[in-house]
């Protein structure tokens, strides 16, 4: 059963292909979920939430190309994970806070220089990251999403969205060479 | 959303972050069995509502409690006759009720044959007295006869014989009297009156309570341990201190029937919610829609029970002084219990706790967002204004 198939089965509530999608797909799902929740198995409820979520409201997807499945089970995700998010008071002290910091600017490292660093030290650099800081780069760098689509899904505007990146950008600019120093 | 190509320092931060992950064993089982719980409560739902519609129409249909006043109408269709019973007719004592009937007494029924077959629960009680048969009619034969001189009351008279008579000409017959006897009842009562309410809602969800004066009305603060992101499984979790809302309405009340009355206006709500020392404060404005049935009155003082729903939108919403948007209209059912007693001529005073829930979130965090079913306590005064 092809994407396109699958997701047309689901939308006709038959249970197989429903158990289908979720063992496809929950793999990726939960993934997503744990780079958004403090411990695995808070994870792993928000998965639950999450497809019982997609299969609620799966007759507003439409098929358009290969992916175009997985993309949009992703926002649903997304969407449920930072619904509470939405409520903008955090993302206002997001905002005072990058006002407060100093700026860097460092000349950033290049790709190689980057991939050098083992993976675990890099997905530890981000999970130091200030929260906002954090999530703003995890959403654009891992997850693909525009800043217009970070704003709309945090609540904030689109050019804090691009500031709070840059910020992180920065921020993780210089551990990646204050490793690579500390290595040499 | 992700890509090959190594074009940015950044993509290596992507691929440090695991693609899948292996769930636990038995996730779908979980899934599927919350997914057939949820299908139950909608199904559920739906024959709770089966249920409660007919018996809510048939509440909003039930006939109020007559009116004395009303009595007149409804004389000459109050008692069932056959003929073959042959027993005196009971007269009801209307005469003084009848006093006011105009000049334009009604028609009087002149010697008329009816058929035979009076089906049992045919409704006739006609005024009558208890006269002996018109000796101008042939025996053997039912006659429903008023003297052509007389006027119905007191002078009427009813002659039953052996044959009965079928419904239809004692529908017709009746309807004359009706249409005269109407004439002298009171019209129904549709009465309008306008209130002003203020209340303030209350949910479980609170886990300590203080008591705090707000904006001149009491208020209780309830303090909820708070994840900022509570579906996500959360990021940080914060102590939100949220007042419990406040409103202040003005609204009409339209009695449509004697027990039924609809009921809309104008609130304003206000929201208030602290974390640390930022203040989230929204202002709601409201229009309410609501039907209800009188239960139970006695006198000066009526219970009644309804449903309804509020759209508002929000007016204005500053987090820690900063402006925030709050586009979606707030949408909000609920169910109430009310009682109001008259304290002055027009003027009640009245009582409606509601158990209201809303659908919609408010995207700043409130107490509505942390408790979206609650109880709200409404208090007013409402004065007729037409009647």
């Amino acid at each position: 059963m092809n994407e396109s198939e699958l997701a047309r089965e689901c939308i006709r509530g038959n249970p197989k292909a429903r158990e289908e999608l979720y063992t496809r797909y929950s793999p990726r799902i939960l993934a997503l979920c744990m780079r958004y929740a403090p411990d695995r198995g808070t994870a792993e409820d928000m998965m639950h939430d999450a497809f019982i979520k997609i299969f609620r409201v799966i007759r507003k997807f439409r098929w358009e190309r290969e992916g175009s499945l997985y993309s949009w089970m992703s926002r649903v995700t997304l969407n449920l994970c930072f619904d509470s998010m939405k409520k903008r008071r955090r993302i206002a002290a997001l905002l005072a806070d990058a006002e407060g910091l100093e700026r860097i600017s460092e000349e950033p490292p290049d790709y190689e220089e980057a991939s050098a660093v083992p993976a675990e030290r890099l997905r530890a650099m981000v999970e130091e990251l200030p929260e906002g800081y954090r999530t703003v780069f995890k959403l654009y760098c891992v997850e693909g999403l525009s800043h217009k689509e970070i704003a709309t899904l945090l609540g904030i505007k689109e050019n804090s969205a691009s500031s709070n990146l840059a910020r992180a950008r920065a921020i993780l600019s210089r551990k990646v060479k204050e490793y690579r120093d500390e290595d040499r | 959303m992700k890509t090959d190509n190594h074009n940015d320092w950044t993509d290596a931060f992507r691929e440090s972050f695991p693609e899948a992950e292996r769930p636990a064993a038995g996730g779908w089982e979980a899934v599927a069995g919350r997914m057939r719980r949820a299908a139950a409560r909608r199904r559920a739902a739906v024959a709770a509502a089966a249920v409660a519609l007919p018996l809510a129409g048939g509440l909003l249909f039930l006939p109020s409690r007559p009116d004395n006043r009303d009595i007149v109408a409804e004389v000459p269709v109050t008692e069932v006759v056959t003929a073959a019973q042959e027993m005196p007719l009971q007269t009801p004592d209307i005469t003084g009720l009848l006093a006011d009937v105009p000049a334009t007494t009604p028609p009087a029924l002149t010697s008329r044959t009816v058929p035979t077959a009076v089906p049992a629960a045919v409704p006739t009680a006609i005024p009558v007295a208890q006269d002996p048969p018109v000796a101008s009619q042939p025996p053997q034969e039912e006659h429903i006869a008023l003297a052509d001189d007389t006027p119905v009351i007191p002078g009427s008279q009813t002659v039953v014989q052996n044959e009965p008579y079928d419904s239809e000409e004692i529908s017709e017959y009746l309807g004359q009297f009706a249409g005269q006897l109407v004439s002298v009842s009171f019209a129904r009562r549709h009465t309008v009156s306008v209130g002003v309410h203020a209340g303030s809602t209350a949910a479980g969800a609170a886990t300590s309570l203080t008591t705090s004066t707000m904006a001149g009305a009491i208020a209780t603060k309830a303090s909820n341990n708070n994840f900022f992101n509570n579906t996500a499984g959360t990021i940080l979790q914060h102590d939100y201190v949220h007042d419990l809302p406040v409103s202040l309405g003005l609204s009409a009340r339209y009695a449509i029937t004697d027990r039924i009355s609809l009921e809309s206006g104008l609130d304003f709500t206000r929201l208030h919610s602290k974390l640390d020392d930022l203040h989230s404060i929204m202002y709601f404005a409201g229009i309410p829609l609501r039907l209800d049935v009188k239960m139970f009155s006695t006198g000066p003082f009526e219970v009644y029970a309804g449903i309804g729903g509020e759209a508002e939108k929000c007016l204005k919403a500053t987090f820690g002084g900063m402006a925030s948007k709050e586009p979606k209209i707030q949408w909000s059912g609920s169910a109430f219990l009310g009682a109001q007693t008259r304290i002055a001529r027009g003027a009640w005073l009245y009582f409606q706790p509601e158990l209201s829930y809303y659908f919609t979130k408010t995207a700043l965090i409130s107490y509505r967002t942390e408790n979206r079913l609650g109880v709200t306590i409404n208090a007013g005064l409402r004065f007729d204004i037409a009647r």
